[in-house]
């Protein structure tokens, strides 16, 4: 083999193995990046997920109608936002948890029901309204007509009422209040029926009572409407809340498992390139010591032949038979000069011994005269 | 044209080197020894002094006068190689030779075109001195190392070039004054004398080979 291709051989061969090296790195740069933004778009996304239920409690809070109907408003409309990238991530399938997540259903579910509970919420909540004024206004009336008698214990459960009222209209906690201000209200046209007042007055106090009784049915059921309303609208709030939590849980578990699955890649990468380049430096190596022996290997052969001539020993053979061309070729041409300078120094040594005495100026000058 | 005896000595003496230097290439043609084709060359050289003071005698032109005196002097170069080609060391150690060629040159060239050549030879006798002396020298040189190493040379032979040589080149030291004195053709038949001596001595001792070793 000639030395010019066993060189061009190699450097062809390491140069492709380095580019293999290189293009793997980079693909394996380039799908470790792809990772990582994949990563980072469903963690942001995500984020905003998880800012939904905050806003949520934020939207059931509202007070007014008007305030709920502004801020729902602006809730959906990021809900619309929200939905339409999370299809896109789903269709991109960045991640199978985002991808077959039913937990975004189920958290569209809840807070539909919440803001419905709500907005009946809200609406039991005016309506209570009006009909507390009109309990106000008819109590006030009763407690005009009948207050001036001087009957203490009429005046007593007529202040009666006006604390059950109270109790039942202002703390829903007291679920007895509503029956018990209902029964005080038949015990006092009881009362106001076997009173000593004019019949006149009966006649407007029982009118009066019995309009303030209707008003009280009436408003009262919806107070208990609206306290079971409270009731389910306070569950679902805890229910989107551990929701919120449980998927936070679950995804940052994915988003763990997705980054430690990264790394892996990584890792994995890393390890190839570092055998790769462990081989390469062995291939790099093993072609080093190849080719400097056999280089070396032929010179060393032929320096050493060489100064074993040069010792005098003309008898020694220099044929380097190496698998490098031209050191063969080196080597058989120095033979055939040291056969050539063999038989020179022969000749020069038979010639010195024949005409030893001819050197001499006497037989220079002796030779001249010779014809 | 008239020649005076001066004249006609000088074309004798150049004949008989020029058939010197003849014989000698002869030999020189037979046995290849440098040392007989360089004293051939000297003998060419010496003859071709001599013809070309002729020519400047009858053309009157410095060239001629300049190739003269150059002949003369690098005569001693040549004779300086042959000596070489014997075994004189010190000839390639002090670059006798070059030196020679150099000076020759030189001296050929100041002679000729810084003196005025022929017509003012008497009037610069220590140029006419030095440029005979050079050629001299050599010869009585070239003498002494026949007598050195010539022991295998017959004795006559040996003897007649030996002398031929150192007669020659104390000669050479003696011309100016017998130019001064108006004996040039003197000097040309000593010349032609001991010019012969080394002719007939170099015939004497040229011997046939014994065969190829």
């Amino acid at each position: 083999m000639k030395l010019s291709t066993l060189m061009a051989g190699s450097f062809l061969f390491m140069g492709i193995i380095l580019l293999a090296i290189g293009i793997f790195g980079t693909l394996s740069i380039q799908e470790i990046q792809n990772k990582y933004t994949e990563l980072h778009n469903v963690s942001e996304h995500i984020e905003k997920f998880n800012q939904f239920t905050p806003k949520m409690v934020k939207l059931v809070n509202t007070k007014t109608i008007e305030e709920f109907e502004t801020q729902k408003k602006a809730f959906e409309t990021e809900e619309n936002s929200f939905m339409q990238e999370h299809s896109k991530i789903s269709e991109e399938n960045y991640f199978d948890i985002i991808a077959h997540d039913s937990q975004t259903d189920k958290f569209s579910i809840i807070s539909s029901e919440l803001i419905e509970a709500h907005k009946q919420f809200l609406n039991h909540g005016e309506v209570l309204v009006k009909g507390q004024e009109l309990e106000e206004t008819q109590y006030e009336k009763l407690v005009i007509l009948l207050s001036s008698h001087g009957n203490d214990g009429l005046e007593t459960d007529i202040a009666k009422i006006g604390l059950l009222s109270k109790q039942t209209l202002y703390n829903y906690k007291n679920k007895d209040s509503f029956s018990k201000w209902l029964d005080k209200i038949d015990s006092v046209t009881t009362e106001v029926k076997e009173s000593d007042i004019t019949q006149v007055e009966k006649d407007s106090a029982i009118e009066i009572l019995t309009e303030y009784k209707e008003i009280v049915s009436t408003y009262g059921n919806i107070v208990v409407s609206q306290k079971n309303i409270e009731k389910i609208r306070q569950d679902k709030i805890d229910e989107l809340i551990l929701l919120n939590q449980q998927v936070q849980q679950e995804r940052h578990k994915a988003i763990s498992a997705k980054t430690a699955e990264i790394e892996a890649i990584v890792s994995d990468k890393n390890n190839i390139i570092y055998n790769l380049m462990i081989f390469t430096l062995l291939i790099s190596i093993a072609l080093g010591i190849l080719i400097s022996h056999s280089i070396s290997g032929g010179i060393r052969h032929i320096t050493e032949n060489v100064e074993e001539i040069s010792k005098g020993n003309f008898n020694v053979e220099i044929d380097s038979k190496t698998s490098i061309e031209e050191i063969n070729m080196l080597g058989r041409a120095l033979d055939r000069i040291m056969k050539t300078m063999k038989l020179a120094v022969l000749e020069t040594e038979f010639r010195y011994k024949n005409t030893k005495d001819s050197i001499s100026p006497e037989n220079k000058l002796n030779e001249a005269f010779r014809v | 044209m008239e020649l005076t005896l001066a004249e006609y000595a000088i074309l004798l003496i150049s004949f008989a080197r020029i058939f010197i230097s003849g014989f000698i290439f002869w030999a020189y043609t037979k046995n290849r020894s440098k040392i007989a084709l360089y004293f051939s060359a000297f003998f060419l050289l010496f003859a071709l002094q001599g013809i070309f003071r002729i020519t400047t005698i009858f053309t009157g032109e410095l060239i001629f006068y300049f190739f003269h005196v150059l002949t003369l002097t690098l005569g001693s170069a040549v004779i300086f190689e042959a000596l070489h080609s014997i075994g004189v060391k010190w000839i390639r150690e002090y670059k006798a030779t070059e030196a020679i060629i150099l000076f020759s040159i030189l001296i050929s060239y100041y002679d000729t075109f810084v003196l005025g050549g022929l017509n003012s030879e008497l009037a610069n006798a220590p140029a006419m001195i030095i440029t005979l002396a050079t050629t001299g020298t050599a010869l009585i040189i070239s003498g002494y190392y026949f007598y050195l190493f010539g022991k295998d040379i017959p004795k006559i032979g040996r003897m007649l070039i030996v002398e031929g040589f150192i007669l020659e080149g104390i000669l050479l030291f003696f011309t100016p004054s017998l130019v001064r004195l108006g004996l040039v053709h003197l000097s040309f038949a000593f010349g032609f004398v001991f010019t012969l001596a080394i002719g007939i001595g170099w015939f004497f001792s040229t011997t046939k080979k014994q065969g190829k070793r």
